[in-house]
């Protein structure tokens, strides 16, 4: 459980170096080529982007972090507790019913998507999330995960449902909600205000939330209000999640992934945990975006494409070594 | 008595005329071979709805897909579903003796179910405004409404040429056409959109895009620096275009003051229905186009 200091101090001048390089990377190019760009573009474009991506990757990661330690489940991620599949209702519902020209009305109908799915998702599984003690019953986590899971599969029906309805238009529109897409993105403060607070809320308790991981008599015995703790992280894992989705879409892979890669490199405890898979999450999506918006520029991949293209090997190598 | 045998006759004789096979060769490379004009149509794009019509086998259409809203007489056809999802029970017992197909707009497998149930099928797929008068002749052909379609089609030719003519010489313009602003898209060369701009002395600062329909980011769009930006109004027909420096899928580029389109206020709305469909009408559309260049030239 605890570490020994030479990989955090380690881990913090990585750190150290990786953001401002990403940030770098992440503003020195772009399709209009590598270099300073004109103001013009570095303001409304680049930079926006930049933040949007780092932010956008954080909240993931952190998420992800966060619903791995309390459900005890390494395929935790921040789409399994049916968020992001609720914001892309609410997103796609107001595409479609909305009135034209009203502003930012898919993102405000991601941000109550999620809510609304998170809601549901308390109000179903609320004494679940304690009650990992009984002996008999199934696991609480076992239960959070499945209600998770199953609002997700009928928020999914509903987005079929919608595909089926929507004109040419508003196909497109779904189609970025579904796979996610960082371009334009402007608004980035507040999946950064998210996930700062998702942060807050989580962090100061984190060595019960390792207690957690290890099993709820484990940590009860130890005096941790489980049920409390599980909501709390929980509860800011959606509001990451969230922000997320209502930033870019939903964009997989670095809530799964940056978690495990964190930990493979030795940074368990979450007290590190937490911190690290933000900063890692944040800056592995700046530099896939970065890879995403130039690599055949003027076109763009998605993002996701290159995420998965450069996060599957790396997260096999990490983990295929310490076997070894 | 003699003239209902004279009438009998002359009718034989007539539908022998008719009863000669019909040959054409269709934009998938397959040859359709019809033994005498169709009479049950279904029409499987918007666009084709309206090449026959134009073609004058309007009345012989029994099924049509959604979004065959012109000419007006269409909208009361049967629909058939979707463009990429359609009714093949419903298709089926419509007894059609002839599908028109759009080439990589329906899909593939729907359609094969169609080909499995024996039903004739003929593709089409105009990638440029002077392959239009060809599809009119050849439905013109498969409906034994020869004269109308080839009418329709010598002044489709007369129209564009006259287009042609006018935009000859005109200074080149650097244009940028929005397909969708979220995700941001646009159309290469291959697409028929293309031609129109290029039609009206434009150049589609995108069209060497391998992709056919790209997807790019907001910042190629700055780099590129187009004179004019277009975007399609939905179901938009009659009209030429219209100025749009509010309209929201075109507002966001407001704020790129460096940008020669904004400077000058060339950012327009097209009438989508014209401008996005391969059919007749894509010569209004192209009109909008080119008045919107006009503009754009006095502008510069």
């Amino acid at each position: 459980m605890t570490l020994k200091p030479p990989p955090l101090t380690l881990a913090l001048l990585l750190a150290a170096l990786a953001v401002p390089a990403a940030f770098a990377l992440g503003l020195l190019s772009g399709s209009a080529g590598w270099g300073w760009p004109t103001e013009e573009i570095f303001w409304l474009i680049r930079l926006p982007r930049v933040l949007a991506a780092f932010g956008t990757g954080a909240a993931l990661a952190l998420a992800g972090a966060l619903i791995q330690l309390v459900t005890r489940n390494p395929l935790g991620d921040p789409h399994v507790l049916g968020v992001t599949s609720g914001a892309s209702v609410g997103a796609l519902l107001m595409l479609m019913l909305a009135p034209a020209g009203l502003l930012l009305a898919p993102e405000l109908g991601a941000v109550a998507g999620a809510l609304g799915a998170m809601t549901l998702v308390f109000a179903l599984a609320w004494r679940s999330m304690g009650r990992g003690l009984a002996p008999s019953a199934s696991p609480g986590t076992v239960i959070v995960l499945l209600v998770g899971v199953m609002i997700g599969a009928a928020c999914s029906a509903a987005v079929s449902f919608m595909l089926a309805m929507a004109n040419d238009q508003q196909l497109r529109n779904i189609v970025f909600w579904l796979l996610g897409d960082l371009n334009g993105a402007a608004l980035w403060w507040p999946v950064w205000a998210a996930t700062g607070l998702a942060l807050l809320l989580a962090w100061p308790r984190a060595q019960e939330l390792d207690w957690i991981a290890r099993g709820d008599a484990w940590a009860w015995t130890l005096g941790v209000p489980v049920a409390k703790r599980r909501r709390t992280a929980i509860f800011a894992a959606c509001l990451a999640t969230g922000a997320a989705v209502a930033t870019a879409g939903s964009i997989g892979f670095v809530g799964l992934v940056a978690p495990h890669i964190v930990r493979l490199t030795g940074l368990r405890a979450a007290r590190v945990l937490l911190p690290f898979s933000a900063v890692f999450g944040g800056v592995f999506l700046v530099l896939a975006d970065t890879v995403a918006r130039t690599v055949i520029a003027p076109a763009q991949l998605p993002v996701g494409v290159i995420s998965a293209a450069v996060g599957v090997p790396l997260f096999l190598m990490l983990l295929l070594r310490r076997r070894a | 008595m003699k003239h209902i045998f004279l009438g009998f006759a002359l009718c034989a004789t007539l539908g022998l005329a008719h009863a000669a096979p019909i040959t054409v060769k269709d934009d998938a490379g397959h040859t359709l071979t019809l033994k005498a004009p169709a009479q049950r149509v279904i029409s499987l794009a918007p666009s084709l709805t309206e090449m026959l019509y134009e073609a004058g086998g309007g009345d012989k259409l029994v099924g049509a897909v959604e979004y065959s809203d012109f000419p007006p007489q269409a909208l009361k056809v049967p629909r058939i579903g979707s463009n990429q999802k359609l009714d093949l029970e419903r298709i089926a017992t419509l007894k059609p003796d002839l599908v028109l197909v759009w080439f990589h707009g329906n899909a593939q497998r729907e359609v094969e179910r169609l080909r499995a149930l024996g039903i004739p099928m003929v593709w089409f797929e105009p990638h440029g405004i002077a392959d239009i008068p060809g599809v009119l002749e050849r439905i013109g052909r498969l409906m034994g409404s020869e004269h109308l379609a080839s009418a329709a089609a010598t002044n489709f030719r007369a129209r564009h040429a006259t287009l042609q003519k006018e935009n000859a010489g005109r200074a080149q313009l650097r244009v940028f056409y929005q397909v969708a602003q979220k995700p941001l898209l646009t159309i290469n060369d291959q697409q028929i959109i293309s031609d129109v701009i290029r039609l009206c002395g434009g150049v589609n600062v995108f069209g060497k895009e391998s992709a056919l329909v790209p997807q790019l980011s907001t910042e190629s769009v700055i780099a590129a620096n187009p004179d004019v930006i277009l975007t399609a109004r939905m179901g938009g027909s009659g009209e030429g275009p219209v100025r749009a420096m509010d309209e929201a899928s075109l507002a966001g580029w407001l704020k790129f003051g460096s940008l020669t389109a904004v400077k000058n206020k060339q950012l327009w709305l097209i009438p989508g229905d014209t401008i996005s469909r391969h059919g007749p009408r894509i010569l209004d559309g192209a009109q909008a186009v080119c008045s919107a260049l006009d503009d754009a030239r006095k502008a510069k």
